[in-house]
């Protein structure tokens, strides 16, 4: 909600405690209670008048009052201990200009919201006629406070109605008299109705709509949108002005359903007690007498189904400072007088106990949090001190968070990577009913099938890793029918055949890893548990002709976990240092061998990798040592022959052959020149 | 919404090259997703303080998830728009649905203790929503829950400051600002300094009587408070990884980096 620092003002007119500077009242409204979302400086239509408009973000539980300036200015003179001075519309001062002869019908429907007692779809609806006035131009002042909030000004009556709902919160209508056709009636509409709405749009309504409609036809939808039929244009001269109530439910669903929302339906939809329509319906008259000074007004027609209760309640002044937690505690004065600044009237009732008379635009305050709230806030949540929770010892640790990380260091310890990948997948048991997409439309049933696809997506990396093999694992829930459960799956791809490998053998010996553990070791847990929980899954995973298979277990925890003993504490990993993540180039990388003899002894890979180094620019991704082996050959001096892999690649563009070469010709050349060093 | 934060020059960051010395045969070192990392992080700061690990399903019935939380019936966030349903009903016949938030572990646990206790539950939650740099329809977060004799915001104010200094750093600027949960009261959304910027961390409030009745527990004679945060969030900023996408992608390209 946009709010002017310019409207604010009118509001605080008391000279000695003016308003703070508008970084004040930012840091006021956010820590006291709504976020700014941004501040902005205005230039008005006004000569010399300047502007700071607030974008504050209104919260749901105080958005049936707070989507106005008047109950913002409520709440901010409470916070910064300055009286504001709301306005009152006192319905006297244009007594003068009643003229009872003019008079509206209204007829409403007495439909309540399904399933709900006392909650009617318009629990009010007031009209007044008012006669005489002109749709001109606005006057400055209110084209200014309009636009300055973004609204567009088109004639002083629309203005005044959308003015006073901008100062109040509350919607107004006004109908151009002369074009209804008899009374008005607040009803479903028919099937098919058709509304032709203020900006030309036809829409079909159904007959879960509400709308406000002559005898004939319907003038607008309730809530949410004015119709054409009774538009106020350049020659009206005689309105029918509304404050209604809506039900915020029925306003939604029919937002909803015609696809508009707009500042009406969504101050409707944030519910707004019934009890303001007479406070908007006295300040737009009285704004109307103040520009049409021979305006001639209608008695108001108020048609009251619903209204509230006016609520009050119990809270004890302990309860209060219990819940805050004041190191020295406020007396029930202080309290009465901390909320008296919210404008919510507290009585001591006993010695102990507050009597809490709610306002009536306060639909919120129900229960004892929600005055420790309001005392809370003002006292400012920035200066309580913070108090230690007692010491606590029984501390008991669950099972399987305690297992779960238990595996972990195991395979950390196997060299197995962990991942987390996505539960929504393509196929499953348990189906969702509204799927992002059919990729992601079911709870996975497994854990081990999802994985292979991650095995074979990494084996294209394996260089730029500088892996042998692809080894992960995830530990995570799978979904079977009704029930779900852990699952620990793991995989192991290897980037070249290996001879006689055996996945079930390698299998095994991480089985036996886990045994020999620490957490697992001494326990009931055995390889024959291990073996007939597990279920194993293989699927060639080569690309391009070549024959590459990628290998899954999947285990059921739950199998594993209840033979275990109950831990006695939890594992912790260690503090992470402080890693920067880098972002992994998106551009393709290239691979490169190179060999180079060196003479004596296997003691000089230091020297070869700082020779790549110092050549290898910023292209160079990694290096890796992959194959050492020395001659010792009689009569011939003894040298070593360092392999070693380099990976290049760039962070913003595709490497061309040529410049690689390039590098490895340097890299070549300086190499072979050091005495003795010859690359092959 | 989150800075890249990569700077090239530091240690093995950026512009210099990450030499990788090791020969294969060394080369056995696992590696452990951040997200496990981050929820460990979080835990034991916890434990010190005597919280224990909660957990429950991922699969959670409509009154859980909302009800019990004091969502009420026509909130928007029960819409399909916002959160994904199973198409089977539950055993009873109720509305089931992969939990938006971990917040029901409150309410199971509550069923399942008597007062007081202190839990911590990190968890995976579902919402539906199109996946981006910044948002994902599946991700982690952790619950707390203290119910105790006359708990406070003081106590509250307490437990949330040493996290943040723990976790973020002992200069670590944070403030507590209102805002508004259906299940708490008062209502405070936790922001922390990042940058020449605040950022919103973690929620938390006093616990509404209405959901500790929901929880089985009187309200008349426990008092408690309940925070939760956005893992996901919290292991981007502390890394300086700008995409979510890659915290569930499987790829050891990122993997490998922790």
């Amino acid at each position: 909600m946009l709010i002017s620092q310019n409207w604010l003002k009118k509001y605080f007119t008391d000279d000695a405690r003016s308003l703070p500077d508008a970084k004040t009242i930012e840091n006021t409204f956010t820590m006291g209670i709504f976020e700014v979302e941004g501040v902005e400086n205005v230039i008005t239509g006004m000569e010399n008048v300047s502007d700071t408009v607030y974008d504050i973000k209104v919260l749901p539980d105080r958005a049936h009052y707070c989507y106005s300036h008047r109950y913002v200015v409520q709440e901010l003179g409470a916070l910064l201990n300055i009286p504001a001075n709301l306005p009152v519309y006192d319905p006297a001062k244009i007594a003068s200009q009643i003229d009872s002869g003019l008079i509206v019908n209204v007829n409403v429907a007495e439909d309540k919201v399904v399933e709900e007692k006392n909650r009617f779809v318009c629990p009010r609806y007031m009209a007044r006629r008012v006669e005489g006035v002109e749709a001109i131009a606005s006057p400055l002042w209110l084209k200014t406070a309009l636009e300055a909030l973004g609204q567009k000004s088109i004639n002083v009556l629309v203005d005044l109605t959308n003015y006073i709902m901008l100062e109040t919160g509350q919607p107004l209508h006004a109908f151009d008299a002369d074009k209804v056709e008899g009374d008005i009636n607040v009803r479903y509409a028919k099937e098919g109705e058709i509304i032709v709405l203020l900006d030309g749009t036809e829409v079909a309504l159904t007959s879960h709509i509400l709308v406000i409609a002559d005898e004939k036809d319907a003038l607008a939808i309730a809530g949410v949108k004015g119709g054409k039929k009774a538009e106020v244009t350049a020659e009206t001269k005689r309105i029918i002005i509304e404050s209604a109530n809506f039900d915020s439910v029925s306003v939604r669903k029919t937002s909803q359903k015609v696809g508009i929302k707009n500042e009406s339906s969504k101050r409707y939809e944030n519910k707004v007690t019934p009890e303001r329509t007479q406070l908007a319906m006295n300040a737009i008259s009285e704004s109307i007498a103040t520009i049409f000074p021979s305006a001639k007004f209608g008695n108001i027609t108020d048609i009251y189904l619903g209204k509230p209760e006016t609520k009050r309640f119990d809270v004890s002044v302990k309860f209060i400072n219990d819940a805050i937690g004041l190191k020295e505690g406020i007396g029930a004065d202080k309290i009465i007088d901390i909320l008296l600044r919210c404008d919510i009237k507290a009585e001591a009732t006993s010695n102990d106990n507050l009597t809490i008379h709610v306002p009536e635009y306060r639909l919120d305050l129900e229960i004892g949090y929600d005055i420790v709230d309001e005392v809370g806030r003002i006292l400012n949540y920035m200066n309580l001190v913070p108090v230690p929770l007692q010491a606590e010892d029984n501390r008991p640790v669950l099972k399987n968070f305690y297992y779960m990380n238990a595996l972990r260091k195991v395979f950390q310890g196997a060299g197995f990577s962990e991942v987390y990948t996505h539960s929504l997948k393509e196929n499953g048991d348990v189906e969702i009913l509204n799927p992002l997409n059919i990729e992601r439309g079911f709870m996975r049933n497994t854990i081990g099938e999802g994985l292979i696809k991650n095995l074979e997506h990494n084996l294209r990396y394996v260089d730029l890793l500088g892996l042998d093999a692809v080894k992960i694992y995830e530990i995570g829930t799978i979904f079977g029918g009704k029930v779900e459960r852990p699952s620990l799956a793991f995989g192991i791809a290897n980037a070249k055949k290996v001879k006689g490998y055996n996945f079930e053998a390698e299998a095994e010996k991480v089985f036996n890893q886990i045994l020999s553990s620490e957490y697992f070791v001494g326990t009931s847990l055995d390889l024959n548990i291990l073996k007939s929980s597990a279920k194993f899954t293989e699927a060639n995973i080569g690309t391009g002709g070549v024959n590459v298979v990628g290998n899954v277990c999947e285990i059921e925890l739950q199998k594993i976990i209840e033979v275990l003993p109950d831990p006695k504490s939890d594992i912790y990993f260690e503090t992470p240092k402080l890693i920067k993540y880098k972002k992994y180039s998106q551009y393709p990388f290239m691979v490169r061998d190179i060999s180079v003899f060196v003479p004596g002894e296997a003691i000089q890979a230091e020297a070869v990798k700082s020779i790549i180094t110092k050549n290898g620019t910023e292209l160079l991704n990694s290096v890796r040592l992959f194959d050492v082996y020395t001659k010792n050959k009689e009569g011939e001096p003894v040298k070593t022959s360092y392999a070693l892999r380099l990976v290049f690649q760039s962070d913003d563009r595709t490497l061309t052959d040529d410049e690689v070469t390039q590098i490895m010709q340097n890299i070549t050349t300086e190499m072979n020149g050091v005495e003795g060093w010859e690359v092959r | 919404m989150i800075d890249a934060n990569t700077k090239a020059g530091e240690e093995g960051v950026g512009g210099a090259p990450v030499v990788v010395s090791a020969a294969p045969a060394e080369n056995t070192g696992g590696h452990l997703h951040p997200m496990t990392q981050t929820i460990n992080e979080i835990v034991k700061i916890f434990s010190e303080i005597g919280f224990q690990v909660a957990e429950g399903p991922e699969i959670e019935t409509e009154f859980n998830n909302f009800d019990a939380l004091n969502v009420p019936k026509d909130h928007t966030s029960r819409d399909m728009q916002d959160t994904f349903w199973l198409k089977d009903a539950g055993l009873a016949g109720e509305r089931m649905l992969p939990r938006t938030h971990t917040s029901p572990v409150q309410i199971r646990f509550m069923q399942s203790h008597q007062p007081p206790f202190r839990i911590i539950a990190p968890g995976k939650v579902f919402r539906n929503e199109s996946t981006d740099a910044t948002h994902e329809a599946e991700f982690f977060q952790v619950e707390g829950m203290y119910i105790d004799k006359n708990v406070s915001l003081a106590n509250l104010k307490f437990v949330l400051e040493s996290f943040v200094k723990k976790f973020f750093g002992e200069e670590t600027e944070m403030r507590f600002r209102p805002s508004y949960f259906p299940f708490v009261e008062p209502g405070f959304e936790i922001d922390i300094r990042w940058k020449d910027r605040w950022l919103e961390v973690c929620g938390a409030g006093l616990v509404r009587p209405e959901v500790m009745e929901a929880g089985g527990i009187d309200p008349k004679d426990w008092s408690g408070f309940a925070f939760g945060m956005g893992l996901d969030r919290m292991v981007m900023l502390k890394y300086g990884i700008d995409d979510i996408r890659n915290m569930y992608s499987g790829d050891l390209r990122f993997v490998n980096q922790f």
